[in-house]
């Protein structure tokens, strides 16, 4: 029998439903979809990344937030205004969150992995690049005034 | 009489904070661990009555420090309950095995932590403070 190396799911469908459970449940913030009057603002943003490893998967999870929506989402998660580290650990931690759903939802069709720790960057927009074998997706929304950007890049096996 | 002890250990400071804001109404005394083996240190010098425990840490994670604690005297009857974003049966069923209390995947509300730590210790809200009277 031939195993498939092919995702059976959209990664674009499962980056929204990660992406929104976390923001609803943990933020109790809405978001949604970009649309192409929605310019991406041209700031430095936060960049959090997260790996998920398995025998047959090799992913990274990107999220990207500017500074003042990270600080916004620091605030409501621990409850009051966080500075430096705290933002930095704060945008990391809702990265590892939303890769973990992320993560469940390769486990389920087939792929499992592990979650690797956070790393966190600060500076221009990054957009990950896709290779041979490689597959990327790319989406953007909007929570309020603020732009979201996530990117899974994943990397499947037979 | 004594305030229970609960240990959180997580490598994220927002996790650490969040926990630490679910049991800010309640009286007891909450100690903090950034991974496995400062968890195992703290679990060692505290003799805390219940750790929340992340699975995914660097230096020594989740699963180490519960085998470490079962191996020791003191820490291996202490009630764990793991509070992680990983949510894997392999994971889950090793934990269980370690004699692990409750799971909770991330994303988590207050209510459902504080009702899981409530059925192994007993949580006392901390008296309302009085408010000064109005002018």
């Amino acid at each position: 029998m031939m195993i498939s190396s092919q995702l059976p799911v959209s990664l674009s469908e499962t980056a929204e439903r990660a992406l929104k459970e976390i923001f609803s449940k943990q933020l109790k913030l809405s978001l949604g979809p970009a649309t192409s009057s929605d310019e991406i603002p041209d700031l430095k943003v936060f960049h959090a990344s997260v790996s998920i490893t398995g025998e047959r998967v090799k992913a990274s999870v990107l999220l990207q937030i500017s500074e003042a929506f990270a600080a916004k989402a620091t605030k409501i998660l621990i409850g009051c205004d966080g500075a430096g580290e705290e933002i930095e650990d704060a945008t990391g931690e809702l990265c590892n969150m939303i890769s973990g759903r992320i993560k469940s939802e390769l486990t389920t069709a087939g792929f499992p992995g592990v979650l690797g720790t956070p790393t966190i960057t600060f500076g221009s927009r990054i957009d990950l690049r896709d290779t041979i074998g490689s597959e990327l997706c790319r989406t953007e929304w909007v929570c309020g005034t603020d732009h979201i950007n996530l990117q899974i890049l994943i990397h499947t096996q037979p | 009489m004594s305030l229970p002890k609960i240990l959180s250990v997580d490598d994220s400071r927002t996790m650490r904070m969040m926990v630490k804001r679910a049991f800010r109404d309640f009286q007891c005394e909450l100690f903090e661990a950034a991974d496995g083996a400062e968890g195992l240190a703290a679990a060692l010098a505290n003799k805390p009555d219940l750790i929340v425990l992340d699975y995914n840490m660097p230096v020594m994670d989740g699963v180490t420090m519960l085998r470490n604690m079962r191996e020791n005297a003191d820490l291996k009857r202490t009630p764990v309950i793991m509070l992680s974003a990983e949510d894997s049966n392999e994971i889950i069923s090793t934990v269980a095995r370690l004699g692990v209390r409750d799971y909770i995947i991330k994303p988590f509300e207050d209510e459902n932590l504080l009702s899981k730590v409530n059925r192994i210790i007993n949580l006392e809200r901390k008296p309302e403070t009085d408010q000064p009277a109005a002018v």
